[in-house]
C-alpha cells in the first residue's frame, strides 16, 4: 500500500475504469440502445450530434442540467435532492466492483457479490423513496408499482447471482472470472445456467424499468410515475443513473455468465499465458488493459442489444399481470432450478464436461 | 361471452374506514400525455381499480356553429372542414349533402362522378384515421414498435390524398354541387397499387394483433361495453359495432356513392365487447375500405364533376347523417332561402360515445384507463361545446355562470381598482 498504489487507485476511481469511463460507456450504450431500437422500428434515431448522433445522450444530459429545477412546495425537498444524488452514486459504486480492465474489479474482496446484491436492492429502494418524497398524486401509484415490482424481480436476480456463486464455489466476482478461465468456458455453458442467464436478463429488464416492464414510469398511464415531479438536474441525474444501471446490469451479466472481460484466451492457453506475462511489464500492460476493456465493451453491448430487442417486441404489461408472471412462473422455476443446481450439477458436470476440459488441458 | 368483472363499490373495509377514505381521486386530464386534446375525467380509484369516472368536456369550445351562420354555404364548407383535423372531409360531405338535399327540392342533382370522388376520398380518410388510431392505441399500451410501423404504412394513404387534393389534412375537395378536382388515370392506377399494399400490411397487423400475447393481455376483457349498454348509451360507429350492434350509416342510410355497392358492403362487427374487439373491428374495417375503394375506382362513371348550384338554398330543415371514421356524424341544417344557413348544428361521434367511456372504465385497472379512453378514438376538439357546470357538491369550489355584461363590469372594476398595475 505505497503512495503509488493510492494515487493509481484514486485516479482509477475518478477516470479509468471508474466514474469517467463508466459514464462514457453508459452514454455510449444509451446511444447504441436508441439507434438499435430506432432501427427495429424503421426509424433513424439520433442523427445530428457527433458521428451519427453518438453525442446525443451527452447533449441530452447537459441540456437537462441547464433546465429549470422545479421543486413542489408540498414535497420533501432535501429528500428529493438526496435521492437524486444517491440514485447516481449507487450504480457508480456498484460499477467499481465489475471487472473491466482486469480479471478483478477495481475494488474486490471475497464476498463482494453480497455487497452488489445489497446495492441493487438499494437502487430499487431509492426509486421508491424518490416517488414517496415528491408528494404527487400520480407519483403515488408509480411508487406503489415500483415497490411491488421490486419485490418480484429482486428474488430472481439474487437467486441467479447466488446460483452462479454456488456453481463456481466463489463469492467474489474475481473468483467467478477465474473459475471460467480455469474451466475453459463461460458459466453460461454450464448446464442449468442458461435458465439463470435468461432469468437474469428478464429481471434486469424489470429492474431497469424498460418496456415491457416500464410499469412504474408508464408515461401514457401515470405520466412518468415516480419521476413525474423531477425536473432539471435531478431528472438528468436519474436519466444518467438509468444508463449506469443498464451498464451495471449488462456488466454483471457479462461477469457472471459470459466470462467477464476475458475473451478468446479462454480457449487459447498460450495467449492466456502471454497476457498474464505482460501484465507485469509496464509498457505492454496497456495492451492487456485495452484488450480486456474492448472485450468487456463488446460483450456489454451485446447484452444491451438483447435488452433493446426485448423492449421493442412487446407491449407493456399491467402491474398485476407482471406480478402474476413473476410469482407464478419466474420465481418457482428459478427456485426449482436452483435446487437442481445444488444437488445434481457437480455430478453431471464431471461426466459431461470432462471431455471438453480435456481438450484445453495445459501441459 | 365475457362477464363484466364488477368490483363491489363501498364494500366493508377492514381497519379504520372512517379516518381513511376508501377511494381517492385521480384526475385524467386536461393535461395528460395520453390525451392529444384537453378533456377531463375524474377517476375515483380504490387501490388501482377505478370505481367511477366522471367526464367533463368543454375545454376547447370554438363557436363554429355560431360562426357558420355568418358565412355563405361555399365558405361554410371550408369552415366545417376545420372542425376535425383527422376526419375533415366527412364534415364537408355532410354539409354539402344537407345543402344539396335542400336544393333537391327544386330538382337539383349532383353528378355521379363527383359523388364517387367524394366517397373515394372519404374512404381514404377512414383508412388513414383507423391506422392512426391503431398507432395511438399501440402507444397507449406501450407497444411503440407497432405505433411506428403502422404510421409508416399510413404514409401511403397520406401520399394518395396529397396526390389527389394537394393537401394532407384539409382536402378541400367538395363544393356545393360537386367536386373541385377530378382524378386522372395515373392517379387511379397509383391508388389501386397502394391499396393492394395497404391491404397486405393490414392483414399483417391483423395477424399481429390476433396472435401477439402482450397485446391480447392488455386489451382483452378491458373496457367492456355490453351490447345492451351500448344501445342505452347511444354508442355509434366502431364503438357500437365492437359491441355487436350492427349499425353503419353507410349501409343503413346510404349517401353519396355508398348505395352503388351496397351488395358488397359488410357491416363489420365483433362480439367480445372489449378493447380487443375494437382493435379487430377497426383493422377489418380498414381492409374493407380498401376493397370499396378498389371497387369504386374500377366502376367510376365518366361525366362532369360539377354542376353549378343556385346561390340561395330554399327554406328547409335537413338532417344529414354520414359515417365518419369514428361513427355517425350529424349535420342539422336549417336554411331560410338565403345564401347563408339560418342554423347549423353539428353532433360529432365523440359526443355520442363519451358516456360509454365512463361505463367502460368502471371496474378496470387504472393502467387501463388510457387505452379505454383511446379506444373510442376520441376527438374532443370536434365535439366540444359550451357547457354550464352544475356543481351540487358543497365541498367543492362554487361554480358561477357570468353573462357578458357581468364580465364587462368585472373587467372595468378590476382595472379601476388596479390602475397602477403593469404586466
Amino acid at each position: 500500500m505505497n503512495a503509488v498504489w493510492w494515487i493509481l487507485t484514486i485516479l482509477g476511481i475518478l477516470f479509468f475504469p471508474g466514474i469517467g469511463f463508466c459514464i462514457s460507456i453508459a452514454l455510449f450504450d444509451e446511444w447504441i440502445d436508441r439507434k438499435f431500437y430506432a432501427a427495429l422500428q424503421d426509424r433513424i434515431g439520433p442523427e445530428h450530434a457527433g458521428f451519427k448522433g453518438i453525442l446525443q445522450p451527452l447533449a441530452d444530459f447537459l441540456k437537462l442540467l441547464s433546465n429549470e429545477d422545479i421543486e413542489p412546495e408540498a414535497a420533501d425537498k432535501w429528500g428529493m435532492r438526496l435521492t437524486a444524488i444517491f440514485g447516481l452514486a449507487i450504480p457508480l459504486v456498484a460499477l467499481l466492483f465489475i471487472p473491466i480492465i482486469d480479471t478483478t474489479g477495481l475494488l474486490s474482496f471475497e464476498g463482494d457479490i453480497l455487497l452488489l446484491a445489497f446495492l441493487t436492492t438499494m437502487i430499487a429502494l431509492i426509486i421508491y423513496l424518490a416517488g414517496w418524497f415528491s408528494a404527487n398524486r400520480l407519483a403515488m401509484p408509480g411508487t406503489m408499482r415500483a415497490a411491488s415490482q421490486l419485490l418480484s424481480y429482486e428474488i430472481p436476480i439474487l437467486l441467479a447471482m447466488f446460483a452462479v456463486a454456488l456453481r463456481t464455489q466463489s463469492f467474489s466476482l474475481a473468483g467467478i472470472v477465474d473459475w471460467q478461465l480455469d474451466a475453459h468456458r463461460p458459466t453460461l455453458f454450464s448446464l442449468p445456467m442458461v435458465i439463470f442467464f435468461l432469468v437474469f436478463l428478464l429481471s434486469s429488464q424489470a429492474e431497469l424499468e424498460r418496456s415491457p416492464f416500464d410499469i412504474p414510469t408508464a408515461e401514457t398511464e401515470i405520466v412518468g410515475g415516480w419521476e413525474v415531479e423531477y425536473s432539471g438536474k435531478k431528472l438528468g441525474f436519474f436519466r444518467l443513473s438509468a444508463d449506469l444501471q443498464m451498464v451495471f446490469s449488462a456488466g454483471l451479466a457479462v461477469t457472471l455468465f459470459l466470462g467477464g472481460p476475458t475473451g478468446v484466451e479462454m480457449w487459447i492457453p498460450s495467449f492466456a499465458d502471454w497476457l498474464a506475462g505482460i501484465e507485469g511489464v509496464s509498457g505492454l500492460a496497456v495492451v492487456a488493459i485495452l484488450y480486456y476493456t474492448t472485450m468487456f465493451a463488446i460483450k456489454t453491448t451485446i447484452i444491451v442489444l438483447i435488452l433493446s430487442t426485448m423492449r421493442a417486441l412487446m407491449a407493456r404489461l399491467r402491474i398485476e399481470q407482471f406480478l402474476e408472471f413473476s410469482w407464478k412462473w419466474v420465481i418457482p422455476v428459478t427456485l426449482g432450478v436452483f435446487v437442481i443446481t445444488f444437488f445434481y450439477v457437480p455430478w453431471t458436470d464431471q461426466v459431461i464436461w470432462s471431455h471438453w476440459e480435456g481438450l484445453f488441458e495445459v501441459a | 361471452m365475457v362477464d363484466k368483472k364488477k368490483i363491489k363499490v363501498g364494500s366493508p373495509q377492514t381497519g379504520c374506514s372512517s379516518c381513511m377514505p376508501n377511494t381517492f381521486e385521480i384526475p385524467l386530464g386536461p393535461q395528460h400525455p395520453a390525451l392529444k386534446e384537453p378533456t377531463h375525467f375524474l377517476l375515483e380509484v380504490e387501490g388501482e381499480i377505478i370505481v367511477n369516472a366522471t367526464p367533463r368536456i368543454g375545454y376547447v369550445h370554438r363557436g363554429i356553429e355560431k360562426l357558420a351562420e355568418t358565412k355563405t354555404y361555399s365558405a361554410n364548407l371550408t369552415l366545417v372542414e376545420r372542425v376535425c383535423g383527422i376526419c375533415s372531409h366527412i364534415h364537408s360531405i355532410s354539409l354539402a349533402n344537407a345543402a344539396e338535399g335542400a336544393l333537391a327540392l327544386e330538382g337539383f342533382e349532383v353528378p355521379m362522378r363527383a359523388q364517387y370522388i367524394r366517397t373515394i376520398v372519404a374512404e381514404l380518410e377512414r383508412i388513414h384515421s383507423h391506422i392512426l388510431w391503431l398507432g395511438v392505441a399501440a402507444h397507449e399500451i406501450g407497444f411503440d414498435t407497432l405505433f411506428m410501423l403502422s404510421w409508416r404504412d399510413r404514409e401511403l394513404t397520406m401520399d394518395l390524398l396529397e396526390d389527389i387534393s394537394g393537401n394532407r389534412v384539409n382536402y378541400a375537395m367538395n363544393e356545393i354541387g360537386g367536386s373541385r378536382r377530378d382524378m386522372n388515370q395515373s392517379q387511379i392506377d397509383r391508388m389501386l397499387k397502394y391499396m393492394d399494399i395497404t391491404i397486405e400490411r393490414m392483414e399483417r397487423y391483423k395477424d399481429i394483433c390476433l396472435n401477439e400475447n402482450t397485446i391480447r393481455m392488455r386489451t382483452q376483457e378491458v373496457g367492456i361495453l355490453l351490447p345492451q349498454k351500448a344501445r342505452e348509451l347511444c354508442a355509434v360507429g366502431p364503438t357500437a359495432r365492437a359491441s355487436g350492434v350492427a349499425i353503419d350509416v353507410r349501409y343503413d342510410d346510404p349517401y353519396s356513392a355508398y348505395g352503388e355497392f351496397r351488395d358488397i358492403f359488410n357491416v363489420v362487427t365483433y362480439d367480445s365487447n372489449d378493447v380487443f374487439s375494437l382493435v379487430v373491428v377497426r383493422i377489418i374495417e380498414t381492409i374493407e375500405a380498401c376493397i370499396y375503394i378498389k371497387w369504386m375506382l374500377k366502376n367510376i362513371p365518366d361525366g362532369p364533376i360539377f354542376k353549378k348550384a343556385p346561390r340561395k338554398v330554399p327554406e328547409a330543415q335537413i338532417l344529414s347523417r354520414t359515417e365518419a371514421p369514428r361513427g355517425e356524424l350529424i349535420h342539422y341544417l336549417w336554411s331560410n332561402n338565403t345564401n347563408k344557413p339560418y342554423r347549423l348544428k353539428i353532433t360529432t361521434p365523440t359526443l355520442s360515445n363519451i358516456n360509454t367511456v365512463s361505463e367502460m372504465m368502471k371496474g378496470d385497472y387504472l393502467a387501463d384507463s388510457t387505452i379505454t379512453l383511446a379506444s373510442i378514438d376520441p376527438c374532443f376538439s370536434c365535439e366540444d361545446r359550451m357547457i354550464t357546470v352544475v356543481n351540487n357538491d358543497r365541498r367543492k369550489a362554487k361554480v358561477e355562470t357570468w353573462s357578458e355584461s357581468q364580465l364587462r363590469k368585472y373587467s372595468n372594476d378590476w382595472h379601476t381598482a388596479n390602475k397602477r398595475w403593469k404586466k
